[in-house]
C-alpha cells in the first residue's frame, strides 16, 4: 500500500514537474520572465515583464531532468508494483505520453538556448532579411554595440526626451522587457499617428535577446540604437507628445501641429532633465519654399520671432546641458534661416540631414551649412502602432517600404548621442575630468563621421574628410572616439653602431579605428614620457617598423611607442631598451677590400665598406676567347686585393688565366696560360706579393703571384682544391678531395708545409673552405655526411667533431662576437655550436614550410647589427626566402620571399650599413637569368639588378662596387655594378 | 532453490527487505528533493501574492497622493462643454460627467463616468460604470472595476482669523499685504493686491471683477468662509520662477455660530446649491461654495473638503483643485502642468492664400525675461483677448483674441508688435506645422 502511494506521488509530481517546465519554456520563449524571477519581478509577471534574470534556460533544464527522472522512479515503480503480468497497457500509455512531455521538453530547452546565443534583435532580424537592416548597418551600429560589450564597458543611466506624436508603449518593442518611459505623461504613451512611435523605437526600442529573453528566427523584432549597448533599465525615454490635428481638407485629412505646442512640450520634457532631446519636426518659411506648399511660417519676421523662441529654449542656462537633435526638414532646400528649429546655429544643437541605403543624399533632406551630420532617412526598419513595423521590401529591384525622412535619421543620431553620454564616466577614466558636455558630443559625432559624397552639403568636417560634401554618422568610431586607441608592443629588432631598429604590433582597427599615427619617443635614460625626444611621427597603420639613425655608438637608448588617435588620445607601448655597438673599426687602408671567398677566414660575407644602394652596371670585362673558347668554361668568384685590383680567374678544363683588373675594368695584368682554370684566388691580409691559386686539375698546384703577376713560386698539392683559405697569420688552410686538410705557411720566395692530415670522412671536401676561429682552430665540414670537424692549427689534430647534423652548407661561419660560434645552416635551421667544445649554443629552425635547397646551400651571412643572413628555397615553390635570425636571442626575426626561381644561389654578401646584397639565377634562361637584390635592414627591396646567369659568388670592393661573376649567351664576364 | 533453513531464509528476507528500504529510501528522497525544489521555486509566487493583497486592503484608498491630479472632487466633477484639460488627471469617488467637445489629456478615475458626444480623452479610464458617446473615444486602456475611494481628501485643521478688515482699490504700488490673520480682504474693482508670501489667516477673500491677487513667494491662504472671484479676475503668481501650486488655499467654508455676518451674494449662492447642500449647508456638514466667475485666469493649488467648487467659464486655470463637487464652466483651459495650450478648433483654422495654415483667432505673443504674467494680461487686455496657453520659462502666451479675418489678425500681430512699453518681443502665428518630416 506504502508503496502503490509513493508510486502515485511521483506520478503527480512528474505531471507537475512538467507542466511547471513547459510553462516556464513558453514564457521564456514568448519573452516574459519565468516564474522563479525575484519577488520584485513577480509582480510584473502578470503582463510578461519583469527584471534580468541571467541564465533563463537553467532552471527549465533542472526542471526537465527532475522531470525524466521522476517518470523514471514511476516507471520502475509501476512494473515492480504489478508484477511480471502486465495485465494492462494501461502504464505504458502513460509512460509514453510522460516520456514524449519529458523529452519534449528537454529538445524545446535545448533549442531556445540555442538561439539565445544572438546578442542583437537587429542580428537576428539581418538573417532574416540584410535590405531590412541596411540603414542600420550603414551607420555601423552593431560594431559599436560590440565595441561597447566587449570592452567591459560600465555604462551610466540616460535619459532621453522625445517630443513626438507620442508612442504606442503597448507595443513589443517597448515590452519584455519593458523600456521604462520615465515620467511620460499618459497623452504621450499612445501614438494615433504613428510617427513617434518610429522615432521612438529607432532610438530604444527593447533588445529582447540582449535582454536573456528569445525570440522566434522570424521574428520581426529590432531594438533601438541605445538598447544594444545599455540595458533597458539603464535608459529612460521621456516622450511628450505635442498637440496633434488633423486638417481635414477636400481631398485629404493632413496631420499638423501646433507651434505652441511644441515649446510646450519642449518644456515638459526639458523639466526632466533629459541628457539628449529629440525633435523630429521642422518648419519652413514660405517664402523658402515652392508656392504650392502652406504648412509653413508665413512671414520671415514671424519666422524670426519663432525662431527666437527656440533659442530662448535652447541657450537657457537650465538647458545648456541638454544636447538637441533636429531632423533638416524634407523640403529639399538649403536649412539655413529657412527651416525651424534645425537651422539654429548653436553648439547644443545637431542638425540631422538624409541618407538613402546607398549613401546618397534623399531627394527631400533640407541640406547645406547648418546640416551637421547626415544618417539614414530612407527605407528605415520602425515600428508602427498596433505591433506593426514600416519594412523595407525590394520590389523588382526598386526598394519600397520602410520609415522616410529627415524625422527618422535625428533619432539615429539621438541615439548614438546617448550612448557617448552614457559612457561619461568611462570616458574619464582614461581622460579624467572629461565632461560628455553637449558640444563634446556633437563634435565627436561630427568629427567620427564618414565622408561621403552627396549633391549637397550634408555636413562638414568629418573623418579624412577631402571633397566629400556629406558625413553619415558612424555610430561605431563615435563610441570609440573617446577611448585611447589599443597600446602596441614594441620590440627591438637589431642595431649597429649609429642606428637602432624596432618594430611594433598593428594597433587594432576594431579597436582604433580613428587611427591619427605613431609617435616614437626616445631617451637615454628610463621612463620614456611624450616629453622625451620624438624621433618619428607615422600616419600608416601598416608600417611597423623603424629604424633610428645617426645615434651615438656603445650607448643605451630607451623607446616608447604611443599610438595616437584623432581625438588626440593616445596609448603607449612597453618600453624598451636597445644598446648601439661599438664603433667598427675604421676601414682598413691599403689592405685587401675583399681578399678571399666571403671576405674572411671566418666567412662572414660582410665588408667594411658600404656597397649599392641603387644599381649601375659601371661595366663588365669579358674574358678573352682565348682563355675561354664559347660555350665552355668557368668564371670563378672574384676577388678584390688592395688598391681595389680585382682579381678573377677562368678558364676551361685544360687552360686558365687569372685576370688582375684596376677599379675601372682594364686589365692591369694577366697571368700567364695556367694549366686549367684557377680557383677562386686568396690574398694575402697585408696586401703584399703573395697570391695564392690553385687549379682543379690533376696534379693540382698552388701558384703564388707578385702584383706584377709574376709566378713567384708553385707547389704541388696533390688532389683537386676548389678554394684556398689565408688566415691572419698568413697561414693558407686548403682542402683538397680526397679529404686532406692542409696547412701552408707562404714566403715571397717559397713555401713550407706546416701539417697535412686525412680527415676520416672517406668522401669529398670540395666545394668546403676551411674557417679560422679567433684562436686559430680550423673548422671543415663534410657537406653530404653532415660531419664538422674542429682541428687544432698547430698540428691538424681533432679538437672535437659534431656529426649528424644531415645536409648542410658546406661553409661554416664564425661569428664575429666575443663568443666566436661557429654556425652552421642546415636544410631547415641555423645551428651554432660552441667554438672550444663543439656543444649547441642555439637552434634555430626557419619559419615553417621553408627548406634550405640541397645543392648548392648557400653560406649564411653575417651581419654588421649582428645577425645573420639565410637563404633558403621552398622547394615545393622554389621560391627564395631569405631569413634573418638573431644568434644571441636564438629567434628568427623575419623571413621574406624573394621570388620564384629554379637555378643556383650565390653566397650572399652584406655591407658596413646591414644591406644584404643575394644574387639567384634562372636554369637556362639567358641571357638576362641572373638577379641580383639589395634589401635593407627592414627588408626594403632597394634595389632588384637583372643579370645574365651568375656563376659563382659575389665580392664587394672598398668603393661601393659589387662584382659578378656571369656568362652570357656565349661570354664569359665579370659585372661591375654600383651606384 | 527455496533454503530450509529458516535462520538462512531470515538472511535473505533481510537482505530483500534492506534492497527495498534502500531503494524506497532513495525515491522517497528523490521525491522530497523534488517538492522542496518546487516549494523553493513557486515560493516567490506564492509571496507575490501575499504582497498584492497587503499593498491594497480594501480599506485604503487608490492613491495615496494627489499629486497627478488637475481635479480631484469627493462627491462629482462636471466639465462642461469644450472645456479642455491640457495636463492633469481627473479623478472622483464617485460621479465625473464629461461635456460634449471636450479633449482630456490626462487620465480618468470615478465610480461613475459619463463622456458626452465628441469628446476625445487621450489617456486611460479607470472606473466602475462608464456611460461612453458612440462619437467620443478614450484613446488609452479602460480598466474596471475600481477599487474606492480612488483618494481621500486631507482635513484642513481650524486657524484663528484676525480681526482687521482690508478693501484694495486702483492698482498701487503700496497694495501689498504681508502674511497675517485678518479678517475680510477684498480686491475692488480692477484692483491690485501684492500678497508677499507666508501664511494668511482669513475670514473671507473676494475678488471683485477685473481684480488681480499676486503672490510673489510661495504663499498659503487658510479661508474660513468665503471665497470668491467674480468675473475677470486673476490670480498669478508675481514671477516666472513661481509655480501655480505656490499658492495653496485652504478652505473650510463653515462659518462660525458666533458669525452673524450677511453675505451679499448669499441668494446667489443658494441658487446654485441644490436641495441636499442647502440642507448640510445650513448644518455646517458641507461649506459654503467657491465660485470663480467667467473669463478668470487662475493659478493656485485649492484644498475645499467640503465645499464645492464652480469655476466660470473662459476660465484658464493651472494648478490643483479638491473640492467636494467642481464645476468647470464651458470653454475653460486647465492644466496640472505650469505650461499649458488650448487646441485650436478645426473652425478656426485658415489656410492662407499666401501661405501658412493656422487658427484664426490665435497669437502667440513673446515677452522679455523681465516680464510678468500680470504684463501677459495686460497684452492680452490690449487685444481684447484672454491667455489659453503659455510656457513660463520662455515667457510665450497664447492669446485667443476676437479676429474673424486675416486681415484683422495682422491688424492685431502689427500692432502688438509695436508694444515694446510691455515687454512684447516677438508675435507670430500659432501656425501648424508639418509632421510626416
Amino acid at each position: 500500500m506504502k508503496n502503490k502511494v509513493l508510486t502515485w506521488i511521483i506520478f503527480v509530481s512528474a505531471i507537475s514537474m512538467a507542466v511547471i517546465t513547459v510553462a516556464n519554456v513558453v514564457r521564456i520563449l514568448l519573452g516574459c520572465y519565468p516564474s522563479f524571477c525575484s519577488p520584485e519581478d513577480r509582480i510584473c509577471t502578470t503582463d510578461c515583464a519583469g527584471g534580468p534574470s541571467p541564465n533563463l534556460f537553467v532552471f527549465p533544464i533542472i526542471l526537465g531532468i527532475i522531470d525524466v527522472g521522476l517518470w523514471a522512479a514511476f516507471v520502475y515503480l509501476r512494473f515492480k508494483e504489478r508484477g511480471r503480468s502486465n495485465k494492462s497497457s494501461y502504464p505504458r500509455t502513460i509512460n509514453i505520453i510522460l516520456g514524449v512531455f519529458s523529452t519534449a521538453t528537454v529538445v524545446v530547452t535545448l533549442t531556445a538556448l540555442a538561439q539565445a546565443v544572438i546578442r542583437f534583435d537587429l542580428e537576428n532580424l539581418r538573417s532574416q532579411d540584410e535590405l531590412v537592416t541596411k540603414a542600420y548597418d550603414n551607420i555601423k551600429i552593431q560594431e559599436a554595440w560590440n565595441f561597447v560589450l566587449n570592452s567591459g564597458i560600465t555604462s551610466s543611466p540616460i535619459s532621453v526626451g522625445i517630443v513626438d506624436t507620442g508612442v504606442d508603449s503597448f507595443h513589443q518593442e517597448f515590452n519584455n522587457p519593458k523600456v521604462n518611459f520615465g515620467a511620460s505623461s499618459a497623452v504621450s504613451l499612445f501614438d494615433r499617428d504613428g510617427h513617434g512611435t518610429a522615432v521612438t523605437g529607432i532610438i530604444g526600442a527593447n533588445n529582447v535577446l540582449g535582454s536573456g529573453g528569445s525570440l522566434p528566427s522570424n521574428s520581426p523584432q529590432m531594438n533601438g540604437i541605445i538598447s544594444g549597448a545599455l540595458k533597458e533599465n539603464q535608459y529612460k525615454l521621456e516622450v511628450e507628445r505635442y498637440g496633434v490635428i488633423e486638417v481635414v481638407s477636400v481631398a485629404t485629412t493632413t496631420a499638423v501641429v501646433q507651434s505652441i505646442s511644441v515649446f510646450t512640450a519642449l518644456e515638459s520634457v526639458l523639466r526632466r532633465n533629459p541628457s539628449v532631446v529629440n525633435m523630429s519636426f521642422a518648419g519652413a518659411k514660405c517664402s523658402a519654399l515652392n508656392s504650392g506648399e502652406k504648412v509653413c511660417y508665413k512671414t520671415d519676421a514671424e519666422f524670426i520671432d519663432a525662431f527666437a523662441q527656440y533659442v530662448k529654449i535652447f541657450n537657457a542656462e537650465e538647458n545648456k546641458d541638454t544636447l538637441f537633435i533636429a531632423g533638416a526638414g524634407n523640403d529639399d532646400i538649403d536649412t539655413a534661416f529657412n527651416v525651424l528649429p534645425a537651422s539654429l546655429d548653436l553648439p547644443n544643437l545637431i542638425a540631422a540631414g538624409a541618407t538613402d541605403l546607398d549613401d546618397n543624399r534623399t531627394g527631400f533632406s533640407n541640406f547645406g551649412s547648418r546640416v551637421h551630420v547626415a544618417a539614414p532617412g530612407k527605407s528605415v526598419y520602425t515600428p508602427k502602432p498596433d505591433d506593426d513595423y514600416n519594412k523595407p521590401r525590394d520590389v523588382l529591384g526598386f526598394v519600397i517600404g520602410g520609415s522616410d525622412g529627415t524625422s527618422f535619421s535625428a533619432p539615429m543620431v539621438t541615439g548614438v548621442a546617448a550612448i557617448l553620454k552614457s559612457l561619461e564616466l568611462e570616458y574619464q577614466k582614461s581622460t579624467p575630468g572629461l565632461l560628455m558636455t553637449p558640444e563634446r558630443i556633437k563634435e565627436i559625432l561630427v568629427a567620427s563621421a564618414d565622408p561621403i559624397s552627396t549633391d549637397e552639403l550634408l555636413g562638414q568636417g568629418c573623418f579624412n574628410q577631402t571633397t566629400e560634401k556629406g558625413c553619415r554618422l558612424n555610430a561605431h568610431r563615435a563610441v570609440a572616439w573617446l577611448f585611447p586607441p589599443a597600446s602596441s608592443t614594441l620590440s627591438f629588432v637589431t642595431s649597429t653602431s649609429n642606428s637602432i631598429t624596432l618594430n611594433w604590433t598593428k594597433s587594432d582597427d576594431f579597436q582604433n579605428p580613428d587611427f591619427d599615427s605613431y609617435k616614437l619617443f626616445r631617451s637615454t635614460s628610463s621612463l620614456v614620457t611624450q616629453s622625451s625626444t620624438l624621433i618619428q611621427t607615422l600616419t600608416n597603420p601598416s608600417i611597423l617598423t623603424f629604424t633610428d639613425t645617426n645615434l651615438t655608438p656603445n650607448t643605451v637608448f630607451f623607446y616608447k611607442l604611443f599610438t595616437f588617435d584623432e581625438a588626440g588620445l593616445s596609448s603607449e607601448s612597453n618600453e624598451i631598451s636597445a644598446t648601439t655597438l661599438g664603433v667598427p673599426p675604421p676601414p682598413p687602408t691599403g689592405i685587401s677590400p675583399w681578399p678571399q671567398f666571403q671576405h674572411d677566414e671566418r666567412h662572414t660575407g660582410q665588408s667594411p665598406f658600404l656597397g649599392p644602394t641603387t644599381s649601375t652596371v659601371k661595366w663588365t670585362f669579358a674574358i678573352p676567347t682565348s682563355t675561354i673558347p664559347a660555350f665552355s668554361g668557368f668564371v670563378e668568384t672574384p676577388v678584390v686585393g688592395p688598391n681595389d685590383t680585382i682579381y678573377v680567374g677562368a678558364g676551361t678544363q685544360s687552360r686558365g688565366r687569372l685576370f688582375a683588373l684596376n677599379p675601372d675594368g682594364s686589365v692591369k695584368w694577366q697571368s700567364a696560360q695556367l694549366p686549367a682554370a684557377p680557383t677562386a684566388p686568396a690574398i694575402l691580409t697585408d696586401g703584399m706579393a703573395f697570391i695564392a691559386v690553385g687549379t682543379e686539375d690533376f696534379g693540382t698546384t698552388l701558384f703564388a703571384f707578385d702584383d706584377n703577376g709574376n709566378t713567384l713560386w708553385t707547389f704541388p698539392v696533390g688532389n683537386r682544391v676548389d678554394f684556398v683559405t689565408a688566415a691572419p697569420d698568413h697561414t693558407l688552410y686548403l682542402t683538397t678531395e680526397n679529404s686532406v686538410l692542409l696547412s701552408l705557411t707562404p714566403t715571397s720566395t717559397g713555401v713550407t708545409e706546416n701539417w697535412r692530415v686525412m680527415l676520416p670522412v672517406g668522401i669529398v671536401l670540395v666545394n668546403s673552405p676551411p674557417a679560422v676561429g679567433f684562436d686559430g682552430t680550423v673548422y671543415v665540414i663534410n657537406q653530404v655526411g653532415g660531419v664538422l670537424f674542429a682541428r687544432n692549427p698547430h698540428d691538424g689534430s681533432a679538437k672535437w667533431t659534431r656529426t649528424g647534423l644531415g645536409s648542410v652548407s658546406p661553409v661554416v661561419l664564425v661569428l664575429g662576437d666575443a663568443t666566436g660560434t661557429v654556425v652552421v645552416a642546415t636544410a631547415n635551421r641555423l645551428k651554432g655550436f660552441h667554438p672550444s667544445t663543439g656543444a649547441d649554443v642555439f637552434t634555430v629552425p626557419y619559419p615553417t614550410g621553408t627548406l634550405s635547397s640541397l645543392f648548392p646551400a648557400p653560406p649564411p651571412v653575417l651581419l654588421a647589427d649582428g645577425t645573420i643572413g639565410v637563404l633558403a628555397r621552398r622547394v615545393s615553390t622554389n621560391e627564395g626566402l631569405l631569413h634573418r635570425i638573431n644568434p644571441q636571442t636564438a629567434t628568427s626575426v623575419s623571413s621574406i620571399s624573394i621570388g620564384s626561381f629554379t637555378g643556383r644561389m650565390s653566397a650572399p654578401v652584406t655591407d658596413a650599413a646591414n644591406t644584404l646584397y643575394v644574387a639567384f639565377s634562372q636554369m637556362n634562361v639567358v641571357p638576362g637569368g641572373g638577379r641580383i637584390k639589395a634589401f635593407d635592414l627592414a627588408n626594403t627591396l632597394l634595389f632588384e639588378q637583372s643579370t645574365d646567369f651568375i656563376t659563382e659568388n659575389l665580392a664587394l670592393g672598398s668603393n661601393g662596387t659589387l662584382y659578378a661573376p656571369v656568362i652570357s649567351s656565349s661570354t664569359f664576364m665579370l659585372w661591375a655594378i654600383g651606384e | 532453490m527455496i533454503p530450509r533453513c529458516s535462520a538462512a531464509r531470515s538472511v535473505i528476507f533481510l537482505e530483500q527487505k534492506a534492497n527495498e528500504i534502500r531503494f524506497h529510501s532513495l525515491v522517497i528522497l528523490f521525491a522530497v528533493c523534488v517538492i522542496a525544489i518546487s516549494v523553493i521555486i513557486l515560493k516567490p509566487s506564492f509571496s507575490s501574492f501575499t504582497q498584492l493583497a497587503a499593498l491594497k486592503p480594501p480599506s485604503q484608498p487608490l492613491f495615496s497622493s494627489l499629486d497627478s491630479f488637475v481635479l480631484f472632487a469627493e462627491k462629482e466633477i462636471t466639465l462642461e462643454q469644450e472645456t479642455q484639460i491640457s495636463s492633469g488627471d481627473l479623478g472622483s469617488n464617485n460621479k465625473l460627467d464629461i461635456q460634449k467637445d471636450t479633449i482630456v489629456n490626462g487620465n480618468l478615475f470615478a465610480k461613475e463616468i459619463t463622456i458626452d458626444k465628441n469628446t476625445q480623452i487621450n489617456g486611460n479610464a479607470s472606473f466602475n460604470k462608464l456611460k461612453l458617446h458612440k462619437e467620443s473615444q478614450v484613446l488609452g486602456a479602460t480598466t474596471t472595476p475600481i477599487s474606492l475611494p480612488i483618494a481621500n481628501l486631507p482635513q484642513i485643521p481650524s486657524f484663528p482669523i484676525g480681526a482687521q478688515d482690508f478693501t484694495f482699490q486702483g492698482t498701487l504700488t503700496s497694495n501689498i499685504l504681508s502674511s497675517g490673520n485678518y479678517r475680510n480682504i477684498i480686491l475692488e474693482k480692477n484692483s491690485r493686491l501684492i500678497l508677499t508670501g507666508g501664511t494668511y489667516n482669513l475670514r473671507k477673500l473676494e475678488l471683485k471683477e477685473n481684480s488681480i491677487l499676486i503672490y510673489n513667494s510661495s504663499t498659503t491662504i487658510n479661508i474660513q468662509f468665503k471665497l470668491k472671484g467674480q468675473n475677470h479676475t486673476s490670480i498669478l503668481p508675481g514671477n516666472n520662477n513661481l509655480s501655480a501650486t505656490d499658492l495653496f488655499i485652504k478652505y473650510l467654508g463653515i462659518k462660525p455660530e458666533n458669525d452673524k455676518e450677511k453675505e451679499d451674494d448669499d441668494i446667489e449662492i443658494e441658487s446654485i446649491m441644490d436641495a441636499q447642500d442647502k440642507k448640510d449647508f445650513k448644518s455646517g456638514k458641507v461649506g459654503r461654495p467657491i465660485i470663480f466667475g467667467k473669463d478668470s485666469f487662475l493659478n493656485f493649488k485649492l484644498l475645499a473638503s467640503k465645499a464645492n467648487v464652480k469655476i466660470g467659464e473662459q476660465t484658464t486655470f493651472r494648478g490643483q483643485i479638491f473640492g467636494r463637487k467642481i464645476r468647470v464652466g464651458k470653454s475653460s483651459v486647465l492644466s496640472r502642468e505650469d505650461f499649458l495650450f488650448k487646441t485650436v478648433t478645426s473652425a478656426d483654422i485658415v489656410t492662407d492664400p499666401d501661405g501658412g495654415v493656422y487658427p484664426i483667432n490665435t497669437v502667440l505673443v513673446s515677452l522679455t525675461s523681465t516680464s510678468t504674467f500680470d504684463n501677459a494680461l495686460q497684452v492680452a487686455s490690449v487685444v481684447g483677448g484672454k491667455i489659453v496657453g503659455l510656457v513660463a520659462s520662455i515667457n510665450l502666451y497664447q492669446i485667443e483674441m476676437p479676429a474673424k479675418t486675416i486681415t484683422e489678425l495682422e491688424v492685431v500681430i502689427n500692432s502688438l508688435r509695436t508694444r515694446a512699453d510691455l515687454g512684447v518681443d516677438g508675435v507670430f502665428r500659432d501656425f501648424l506645422l508639418p509632421i510626416d518630416i
